[in-house]
């Protein structure tokens, strides 16, 4: 699955520890949900896309 | 060190039982050792003796997976697998063993091995997962 992660923590000028805090996830977390190496629960998406205000197919978008 | 910042909930370390329960096993696995090798004991306190390594062993266990279940789900994810990789491992080895020892092809040996390539089969594994995930 293919996000707007970075690009959306880079606008709000966090850091991926940062980040990673504020959703109570490790920065491992956060490099691999950027990278698409690893796709997050259904709750942790949905509470990515409540922090930036999106809505959570604003940051996840499927593979074609 | 190679976490990297995680697990969410900073990491600590193991937990305080997990080490009690270590430093328990190794002092009562001695002392169980020790008795059953110098001490004339009843079959039945034999029984009693050997086992009492396992408590500490269980609590051990159970600070593992407390440790384990308040971590982040990528983290969690990566242990899942690694411990599955350590099963089958263990499970291949041990049936194989199995089959050559019963019919005389190797010598038989002690069963504890199997704990111990299963921890050291965990630990590989959650390495190379956790890189795999970076």
């Amino acid at each position: 699955m293919n996000n707007k992660l970075r690009d959306l923590r880079e606008a709000k000028g966090w850091s991926q520890q940062e980040l990673g805090d504020r959703l109570k996830v490790s920065r491992q977390t956060i490099i691999a949900i950027e990278k698409g190496k690893y796709d997050p629960s259904l709750p942790l998406a949905f509470s990515i896309a409540r922090l930036f205000s999106r809505r959570i197919e604003d940051v996840f978008l499927p593979e074609r | 060190m190679a976490w990297d910042g995680y697990p969410a909930r900073k990491w600590a370390g193991y937990p305080a039982e997990f080490w009690i329960g270590m430093g328990a096993y190794v002092v009562t696995a001695l002392l169980a050792g020790r008795a059953l090798t110098t001490m004339e004991l009843e079959p039945h306190s034999r029984l009693v003796i050997g086992l009492l390594p396992l408590i500490p062993l269980l609590v051990m266990g159970r600070g593992l997976v407390r440790m384990i279940r308040h971590q982040d789900e990528l983290y969690k994810r990566i242990q899942f697998e690694a411990v599955a990789y350590a099963a089958v491992i263990v499970i291949v080895v041990s049936l194989t063993l199995g089959v050559l020892e019963e019919f005389d092809v190797v010598p038989h040996v002690n069963s504890m091995w199997a704990g111990q390539v299963l921890v050291f089969a965990w630990g590989i594994a959650a390495g190379i997962l956790t890189r795999r995930y970076r």
